[in-house]
């Protein structure tokens, strides 16, 4: 078993207790690319993180509930192949419940309206987990130059956050560009509809515009 | 006086976040240094070349070392197996590190079983899985693979299997080029059945030039 296929796996183990266990628990896919250990700073932070909140749980007299909870999925590992599936359809489908923020996103508390707003944006997998209408909503409001784009506090986020994609559902697609300053600080983002010629099929996340 | 600052094991080396490979679940394998037998294939070597270079850990510092992994241990019914070299010549450290561990994490010794009963009864008394390389159970056999006597193995194999229930044991039998036939495998089975074992694990041993 390569890294990634462990990686992934561990990674399953880590959503199945935020799960059952309430925790707010965004991950993001992981895009380094080449042989690792099937762990990380970031994995192991994601796991600091939940126990951390799994013991504020217990304090104050929550059950936590984590033995055995994810045997069938290192079980499922018995046969494993070394290929990482990447599979958009298991990417985490995020509720509203999970953002802090006014509009469902999560950003740091600032105005909107006229005051640059930082916010940190969500990952693909987030982003391809909206319906048409929530994605319409968040394009038509991120196509405005007083917005900055904070991708200093985490660099995962930063690595799986919407630069150039094809978004295909009933022919849509959307070319996403997102401009950055010297100091890698997104500054503006342009985004635009196309349409897809008919009976031409492009997958989910692939191909960059130019 | 308190055992776990007292008692050290020289490890070699330990990997973590292994799947399906030692037992169930997520689990740590730890290496420990120095073994009775000089199997002729053995797969670690360094286990008892006196030049490696070693760490001494208290069961407490191995403990400490360990439980970064502690949730996915609790998650997935793993926890840390213990190889080497010989995991049960340091029975009490096994002993003491179950005392710190608790009960939530499956402990596992991968062993030879070739060393004196004492150490087998007390690592029967915290180990939760043994998984028991045995070899062959022709004398002539094992002697040529191992370099030792097979008696005493298949003894503390037997009272083992008396005080611990079927499910925590599970032996090795491996086809060994050059050394054991199939027919010789089947043998063996068939005189570990009757000992009562009821978990076998049959591989082929694979030689690279």
């Amino acid at each position: 078993m390569n890294g990634k296929s462990r990686c992934k796996i561990l990674k399953e183990i880590r959503k199945q207790i935020a799960e059952r266990n309430d925790i707010e628990f965004i991950t993001s896919e992981c895009k380094y690319k080449g042989d690792c250990a099937g762990t990380c700073p970031k994995c192991e932070s994601e796991v600091r993180y939940l126990e951390k909140e799994l013991k504020k749980r217990e304090a104050i007299g929550k059950t936590v509930i984590v033995a055995g909870l994810a045997l069938a999925v290192t079980a499922s590992a018995v046969g494993c192949t070394n290929e990482v599936q990447d599979n958009i359809e298991d990417a985490p489908k995020p509720s509203k419940d999970n953002y802090t923020d006014v509009d469902g996103f999560i950003s740091t508390p600032q105005d909107f309206m006229g005051e640059p707003a930082t916010i940190q944006l969500p990952s693909i997998s987030y982003f391809l987990g909206l319906s048409q209408q929530e994605r319409d909503e968040y394009i038509s409001r991120y196509n405005r130059s007083d917005i900055r784009y904070d991708w200093s506090n985490d660099s995962a986020v930063y690595e799986d956050t919407l630069d150039t994609f094809y978004v295909n559902e009933s022919g849509a697609v959307y070319i996403i560009k997102v401009a950055y300053d010297e100091n890698g600080t997104a500054v503006s983002i342009e985004i635009k509809e196309d349409e897809v010629p008919g009976g031409v099929e492009i997958p989910m996340g692939a191909v960059p515009v130019e | 006086m308190n055992e776990t600052n007292i008692i050290t094991a020289p490890v070699v080396t330990y990997s973590r976040h292994r799947l399906a490979t030692d037992g169930q679940g997520v689990t740590t394998l730890v290496i420990f240094h120095g073994c009775p037998l000089r199997c002729r294939y053995c797969i670690n070597p360094y286990t008892f070349d006196p030049k490696m270079k070693i760490k001494e850990f208290t069961p407490e510092m191995l403990y400490d070392e360990l439980k970064i992994d502690d949730l996915y241990f609790r998650a997935t019914g793993g926890g840390v197996t213990f190889g080497g070299g010989e995991p049960l010549l340091r029975a009490d450290f096994l002993r003491c590190f179950r005392e710190i561990c608790g009960k939530q994490w499956h402990l596992c010794a991968e062993t030879s079983l070739a060393l004196p009963w004492e150490n087998v009864y007390t690592a029967s008394q915290c180990i939760d899985t043994f998984y028991i390389d045995c070899k062959d159970t022709d004398p002539d056999i094992y002697r040529n693979y191992t370099g030792k006597d097979n008696s005493l193995m298949l003894q503390n194999l037997e009272m083992l299997a008396k005080i611990v229930p079927p499910e925590r044991i599970v032996v090795r039998l491996p086809l060994i080029p050059e050394f054991n036939t199939d027919e010789n495998r089947e043998k063996s089975k068939k005189r570990l059945s009757d000992m009562g074992i009821m978990n076998f694990d049959l591989f082929d041993y694979k030689i690279k030039p």
